[in-house]
């Protein structure tokens, strides 16, 4: 069984490093899209407070351009940790969304804990002391991180069955992947009330990462949290929930990206070969004979002067 | 603490959309946003639709009509357009067909959380009375779902497990989506409040180019009359480059009676500093505009020039709000004209969406020699303003002002301050609307609905698009409110200015309040002292 169980939870590890780096390369290779930037840019320094840009200078591709990379992990450390956005557009939203993803990030930070007590544990040939500093963080921060967790799951289950707003646009994977979630909590907190404060689960991540595999937790809890938590730890990536890798990209690369085409650029050259991509829209003033045009040929054609046969 | 919002009573789920119904939604006037005085009376009904346009054209969605489908003759006609419609989807995710917007679309697609928190950003879901249909996720999820359902590889399997429950895919249902696409004023207030970065007002934009890049279906005032006419004779307005001429150089002359001084507009000046292109229906429209740019930029000592190759005098760009192969086709001609004129940069006139189409859009379209540097007019008009090459008198602008923020230059390009600037120093009374900046609320004509006025759509632009900017405006001078005091909304942007235009016409704001309209540069020359007085004639207006 303790094969079973190590087996299952290094195939998940490898589906959430695999399934992770994919959506990142998925993003990473599509093509240089136009710009869309959206104000306030946070990288626009002084400006970024009230969403100034540099277009509000003259001749602004004479500047040289500083790109405040300080004054982005200023907006988006808040951002990720606390949820800022949802705050401020939907409070109501966040007293249940920030508890549910900041006992996530708290859950995080055990599983280093636990890894941490596990190499302890390993070197020292014993377990932990109970009442030392690990040992004690460890315990603080799963118990912390399953109720906020636990708390906040069912506020957000509890407005997506009840909420009027929400009720139509809640799909059967919303619910799953609450329910999912929550379960998974649960059965940390229950595995940390009836296994040592969670000393069951850090034998367990010590079997994981020195390989012991035929190690199988005692408590059942414990043992029940493992399969959840390895599954989970695989679901999220292949979900929308994978959101936390796309956010990098829909700020970084889309809401922020307010590069500049200057001549001579990198930019400019990906333009050039973007222009020789294939375009087969097929309305009449584009394309309608489906022949093999490029968005340079289609761009420079003037559809109202050939209609007339200019 | 802000009150609640007045929510109307039908409800239409997206289940509903398919619907065989006539009508899908209606929107009962007496549940609209509340407005202030003295506009705070009852609102009238809908103008009705002419029992003719209903045959004719796919009309089933709410009270009013502006796509103008025409119906399909038979079932085989309709399957076609279904058929077209799915592989128009399949295009948008296709790198080549749609490398413009692949990455912004598959973000907003894959991970949107559904959590509704940009209902409460967006002007028109606001207005109508939290009408269900309006919602700015509404469009976008039933895109989702026939994109999970009938597009997506194995999406006949998994799709209603990932995306909840069927929609039917009929012609109906691609017909109404089509038309729901024209309820969004593109303005991405949704997308700048949404905590993952997903854009509803870039999926109503992607559904637009499905209908115009593959099926050929576009607004007649967009395409026809719009960026085709545009790359027939030069113009949207229908001007050639002869009658532009004429036209100009009427406004000259009528702006040197004004000013009292001789004003000239260079035309064709090849190696000057500036091209200056602006929104041509500035030219039919609002002279006045014109001629306060001809003689700010003459009384500046600048050397600048207009272009009258066609296109080269209009820097609409309507393709944006549309089709990106009308896009680009306008903006390289803008490009090249520039070039030929070997000017040291372009700057664009008092229009949002063309400083937008050209500054930032065009930004990854033009390349090479067609790679001239372009800039807004306001960070230019504050240097005008700041340097004191021009004296100005601010209480020659003695009256209350207040300033619309056009959300292609704003909350799309951060260009905040100059403008304010400039109204901070020659405008004593200047107060800001609330919100203001990159926060402002669309004036409702925007995505060019400020053109559209067919069958009965001029009475939605007023009763829900543009109703949000009425009470913004309204509340701005609440404390002056009455028609004894002269008041003036500075709309520096012709689609705003066409849309509060309509809005004050509309609702008799002059008459009732004594609420006028235009742009920044005319308030700049009327304070002016090297000007005759009045340049902004408050007698003149009706």
């Amino acid at each position: 069984m303790g094969i079973l169980l190590h087996f299952l939870t290094y195939v998940c590890m490898v589906i959430f490093l695999f399934a992770v780096v994919a959506k990142f390369i998925q993003y990473k290779s599509m093509p240089l899209h136009v710009r869309w930037e959206l104000y306030p840019v946070a990288h626009e320094g002084k400006k970024a407070h009230y969403g100034g840009s540099y277009f509000e200078e003259t001749n602004w591709w004479t500047h040289e351009r500083k790109p405040d990379r300080v004054s982005e992990l200023r907006h988006m450390i808040p951002e990720m940790l606390f949820l800022v956005a949802v705050r401020k557009h939907n409070p109501l939203l966040w007293l249940r969304t920030f508890p549910f993803h900041f006992g996530m990030y708290i859950l995080i930070g055990f599983m280093g804990l636990l890894c941490a007590g596990a190499a302890a544990q390993q070197m020292a040939g014993a377990s932990l002391t109970a009442g030392g500093a690990l040992f004690t963080l460890t315990a603080a921060t799963g118990f912390a991180g399953t109720i906020l967790g636990i708390l906040g799951a069912l506020g957000l289950l509890h407005r997506r069955l009840m909420d009027e707003d929400l009720k139509d646009f809640t799909k059967p994977a919303d619910i799953l992947n609450l329910l999912f979630l929550m379960a998974v909590f649960i059965l940390i907190l229950v595995s940390g009330i009836s296994d040592n404060s969670f000393g069951g689960l850090t034998d367990y991540v010590r079997s994981v990462i020195f390989f012991d595999v035929a190690f199988m937790p005692g408590n059942a809890a414990t043992a029940a949290a493992v399969v959840l938590g390895s599954l989970v730890v695989a679901y999220i990536p292949l979900t929308h929930m994978a959101h936390f890798v796309v956010k990098y990209f829909t700020y970084h690369n889309i809401r922020w990206d307010d590069t500049p085409n200057m001549r001579g650029s990198a930019h400019e050259k990906k333009i050039g070969e973007m222009l020789h991509y294939p375009c087969t829209w097929s309305a009449e003033h584009i394309n309608p004979d489906g022949e093999q045009k490029s968005w340079l040929q289609v761009a420079v054609e003037n559809p109202a002067l050939k209609k007339e046969g200019k | 603490m802000s009150k609640p919002l007045k929510k109307q009573k039908q409800k239409i789920s997206l289940n509903d959309f398919g619907k065989e119904t006539e009508q899908l939604a209606h929107i009962d006037v007496a549940g609209l946003m509340d407005l202030p005085k003295p506009l705070d009376g009852p609102e009238p009904d809908w103008k009705p639709i002419r029992e003719q346009a209903k045959k004719t054209y796919e009309s089933e969605l709410d009270d009013t009509l502006v796509l103008n489908l025409p119906r399909p003759k038979s079932k085989h006609e309709e399957k076609e357009l279904v058929r077209k419609f799915l592989g128009g989807i399949e295009k948008l995710f296709d790198k080549h067909n749609n490398w413009t917007f692949l990455q912004p679309l598959v973000a907003s697609m894959d991970h949107c959380a559904r959590c509704q928190t940009c209902n409460a950003a967006c002007h028109v879901y606001e207005a109508s009375g939290c009408h269900d249909i309006y919602r700015p996720t509404y469009r976008s999820e039933i895109l989702r779902r026939i994109y999970q359902d009938y597009v997506k590889p194995g999406g006949k399997y998994y799709g209603k497990w990932k995306s909840g429950q069927d929609i039917p895919l009929s012609w109906k249902t691609v017909a109404r989506l089509g038309e729901l696409s024209y309820r969004c004023n593109l303005c991405r207030r949704c997308a700048q409040s949404c905590p993952i970065g997903a854009d509803n007002g870039l999926l109503a934009r992607e559904i637009r180019k499905v209908f115009s890049q593959e099926m050929g279906f576009h607004t007649v005032e967009l395409h026809d009359n719009g960026s085709m006419l545009q790359l027939k004779v030069g113009s949207s307005t229908g001007m050639n480059p002869e009658i532009v001429k004429d036209n100009v150089e009427f406004i000259d002359e009528d702006t040197s009676d004004k000013v009292g001084f001789k004003v000239t507009t260079p035309w064709d000046v090849k190696g000057a500093d500036i091209l200056l292109i602006h929104n041509a229906g500035e030219i039919m429209a609002w002279p006045d505009n014109i001629g306060a740019f001809s003689t700010i930029f003459q009384q500046a000592g600048l050397s600048w020039t207009m272009s009258s190759e066609a296109v080269g005098y209009d820097n609409i760009n309507y393709g944006l709000f549309y089709d990106d192969v009308q896009f680009a086709r306008v903006a390289v001609k803008h490009a090249q004209i520039a070039a030929e004129l070997g000017v040291k940069k372009i700057v664009l006139g008092e229009c949002g969406h063309a400083t937008k189409s050209i500054m930032v859009i065009g930004d990854r379209v033009l390349a090479g020699d067609l790679n001239v540097p372009r800039e807004s007019c306001f960070p230019l008009l504050w240097e005008i303003t700041k340097s004191g090459v021009l004296k100005m008198d601010p209480s020659r602008n003695n009256f209350p002002v207040t300033l619309h923020d056009p959300c292609n230059v704003v909350r799309l390009m951060g260009i905040v301050k100059p403008q304010r600037n400039v109204l901070n120093q020659i405008a004593p009374l200047f107060r800001e609307m609330t919100p203001h900046g990159v926060d402002n609320y669309c004036c409702g004509g925007g995505s060019g609905f400020a053109i559209h006025s067919g069958h009965n759509f001029q009475d939605w632009r007023f009763k829900i698009a543009g109703r949000k900017k009425l009470e913004q405006i309204l509340t701005a001078f609440q404390d002056c409110i009455g028609p004894e005091t002269n008041k003036y909304v500075c709309a520096p942007c012709s689609n705003c200015k066409g849309q509060i235009r309509d809005l004050i016409a509309g609702y008799e704001l002059w008459k009732k309040a004594h609420i006028t309209y235009s742009g920044l540069v005319e308030l700049m020359v009327n304070a002016m002292t090297d000007c005759k007085p009045n340049y902004i004639n408050w007698d003149e207006i009706v």
